[in-house]
């Protein structure tokens, strides 16, 4: 079955669900093509209850057409080819990686636009922080985001947050008084929960599951806006996997070719093609598309599709602390350290952003169910158990540092021709590997949390020895103003395909510390602007 | 999940000697271990936890998988010693506490919202049930 439209935003997560709702409100036809299923929350949080290791996507099915990546098995999915496992995962659903997202909403601030030019590292971005800042604003509207005005956390402000920050746990409190004197400046994380209802949306209750899911919608999912598009007459196709862009010799996008999970196919011819897949599917899709006029892949006449892969690789850390500090409640990160993110020494050291966890040790060790067996297994019984359980878990603190992770053209998204999944797509190969500037990142984390442990007062502390993935997936379909290196243009149109567009973390040039779904939004509705353009040209 | 014939047997056998030693008024009958089924188990669960209702359907779970020589247990045939009893007690103690047990070798989730952990630690709830009150958890617990 074939479909006629003027715009077809292939994925539903919130870069394409953004895309499509800003460009459907204004009237042109928009067709919104999903891979995966929709998910029913009710049931997602049964499996999330029911699951062990209790992962970000523990609480989703795999499904048979379209599988996703999992965090505890990192060679299954992607077929590994670097020495480092690539780790970060993403959701193939309806709402897409919104689901088991934290939630923190933070903007990038304004030299991580620059780091060519200021620090001799990277690249720089074709836009400005300048540029970029009313449409932070939009996307903060658009996510509703709870935060504090009194501070802009280096990201400079010109409206205020919509709602009012999201209250801050007795844990940050804690970090925030043992570090009051001292350079560490614990503050409110902005995030996309709701303070205060909005619609049928409830208010935060802290549920303690923001990854893998909110149950009760209080964190923002793209799901929401994915119903709002509907709502102005987008139509969705799920389990619909785009799996082959058309071109013209001159580069249009012709049709796009799709395969759904009952065999059947179709194509969709569209005046604008938007891809938004996420920094893996997005390439993987492009690249998979290879044809004689095309060799080397659709967008990807610079050789840079696939390519830059970055992350933030965090270094975790995690100690037991001589007070109570009553983890394992509220949202799951409320605070952090903003003021590492934008050092004079950044050409030397990795800017870093410190999160402070509220879930205790469940990341780094599946507590408290990990300290229940072991302090049971170890004898104890009773009401010894239940005292030294209580007072244990209550002491339960962790940091992740975010590290900034350097586009190198070696990390990247190529095919493995060998292997085909149901959708037509090669699986996607990964090389990933680590270099000094993040090795060194991560040693000064351990050092800097190891000051931090010892302001607050631990009794023991411990170190994760390998990165830990964070789940931003960047940097693979980069934008540039230089056709010859880079995928898209500052306004994500990508070169060489004049109604072509490529929004997503995928498009970053650099990645910054800042967690990136608020900059993929500020983006998407920025492109979704152009793409209207377009449409009256 | 079944444990195969031996297992359950030795198993029995094991609860048996368990139940004997570690509540003497209820449990000084030889033909126990012999006739030791699902209701023993929880009786016996009832007395390692100090918890009066705990759930037949995770009891069942956390009892098929009480497989001798793991956990370190003993695995020889035969009689069971002091150290399998106790090493029973503890594992029976940590399934309960957990909400997760071993099976086949692998460990697997029985009961998360019910785990007895949420009880004894008082302050927090399983991820995923909402709180009563917004903000909550700015404040030190009201249940310590």
């Amino acid at each position: 079955m074939d479909f006629h439209t003027d715009v077809l935003v292939i994925g539903s997560g919130v870069a394409g669900a953004l895309t499509a709702c800003q460009v459907a409100r204004k009237g042109p036809k928009v067709l919104l093509m999903e891979a995966g299923p929709e998910v029913d929350r009710a049931a997602s949080l049964r499996r999330f209850h029911g699951a062990f290791p209790k992962t970000p996507e523990s609480a989703y099915a795999q499904a048979e057409f379209t599988p996703h990546p999992e965090t505890d098995k990192p060679y299954a999915f992607y077929a590994q080819k670097g020495p480092h496992p690539f780790s970060s995962t993403y959701l193939r659903q309806v709402g897409g990686t919104t689901w088991h997202w934290l939630g923190s909403a933070i903007r990038l601030v304004p030299d991580d636009f620059r780091l060519k030019s200021l620090f001799g590292l990277g690249v720089d971005w074709p836009i400005s922080y300048a540029d970029l800042e009313p449409w932070y604003c939009l996307a903060e509207r658009a996510l509703e985001v709870s935060g504090s005005d009194d501070d802009d956390l280096g990201s400079p402000r010109s409206a205020p947050y919509p709602f009012p920050p999201i209250a801050q746990s007795f844990l940050d409190l804690a970090w925030r008084n043992a570090l009051r004197d001292t350079r560490y400046k614990v503050r409110a994380t902005p995030q996309a929960r709701l303070s205060q209802p909005s619609g049928d949306r409830p208010s935060c209750h802290g549920s303690a599951s923001c990854i893998p899911i909110c149950p009760i919608q209080a964190k923002y999912d793209a799901s929401i806006h994915v119903a709002r598009a509907q709502s102005f007459g987008a139509r969705l196709l799920t389990e619909t996997c785009a799996n082959f862009i058309e071109c013209r010799p001159d580069g249009r996008v012709e049709a796009v070719r799709f395969v759904r999970s009952d065999g059947s196919t179709g194509r969709v011819f569209a005046r604008i093609v938007v891809v938004a897949a996420n920094g893996v599917e997005t390439p993987r899709l492009l690249l998979a598309s290879a044809s004689e006029a095309f060799p080397a892949g659709v967008a990807n006449r610079s050789d840079q599709l696939g390519r830059n892969l970055m992350d933030h690789p965090i270094q975790l850390s995690w100690a037991l602390a001589r007070q109570p500090v009553w983890p394992y409640r509220g949202p799951g990160a409320t605070s952090g350290i903003e003021n590492f993110r934008d050092l004079a020494d950044r050409g030397a050291n990795s800017a870093l952003r410190f999160e402070f966890g509220n879930e205790g040790w469940s990341w780094p060790t599946g507590a408290p169910a990990s300290t229940a067996r072991e302090l049971a297994l170890g004898g104890l019984r009773g009401t010894a158990l239940d005292r030294a359980l209580r007072e244990q878990t209550s002491r339960h603190i962790r940091i992740a540092a975010l590290t900034e992770q350097l586009p190198l053209a070696s990390n990247r998204v190529t095919l493995d021709l060998t292997q085909f999944e149901k959708t037509g797509l090669p699986r996607p190969a990964i090389f990933y590997q680590l270099d000094g500037y993040t090795d060194r990142a991560r040693a000064n984390a351990k050092h800097l949390h190891e000051e931090m442990f010892a302001k607050i007062g631990v009794g023991a502390f411990w170190h994760k020895d390998d990165a830990q993935g964070a789940g931003h997936i960047m940097g693979t379909a980069r934008m540039g103003e230089d056709a010859a290196s880079s995928v898209v243009d500052k306004d994500l149109r990508a070169h060489s395909h004049p109604n072509l567009f490529i929004v997503g973390a995928s498009v970053f040039p650099t990645g910054g510390t800042a967690n990136p779904t608020l900059t993929i939004a500020a983006l998407a509705l920025r492109a979704a602007d152009a793409i209207l353009s377009s449409l009256t040209e | 999940m079944r444990a195969n014939h031996r297992g359950v047997s030795r198993r029995k056998l094991l609860i048996g000697c368990a139940l004997g030693a570690l509540t003497p008024g209820i449990a000084g009958r030889p033909a126990l271990a012999e006739t030791l089924d699902l209701e023993d188990f929880l009786r016996l669960s009832a007395e390692l936890t100090g918890r009066s209702h705990l759930s037949v359907d995770a009891a069942r779970i956390y009892l098929q998988n009480l497989e001798p020589g793991r956990d370190g247990a003993p695995a020889g045939a035969g009689g069971s010693t002091p150290e399998d009893s106790d090493h029973l007690a503890r594992r029976i103690v940590a399934d309960w506490y957990s909400g997760l047990t071993v099976s086949s070798g692998r460990m697997i989730c029985v009961d998360y919202t019910g785990a007895l952990m949420w009880d004894a630690i008082g302050f927090a709830r399983p991820s995923g049930v909402p709180g009563e009150n917004a903000g909550e958890w700015a404040f030190a617990p009201i249940k310590q």
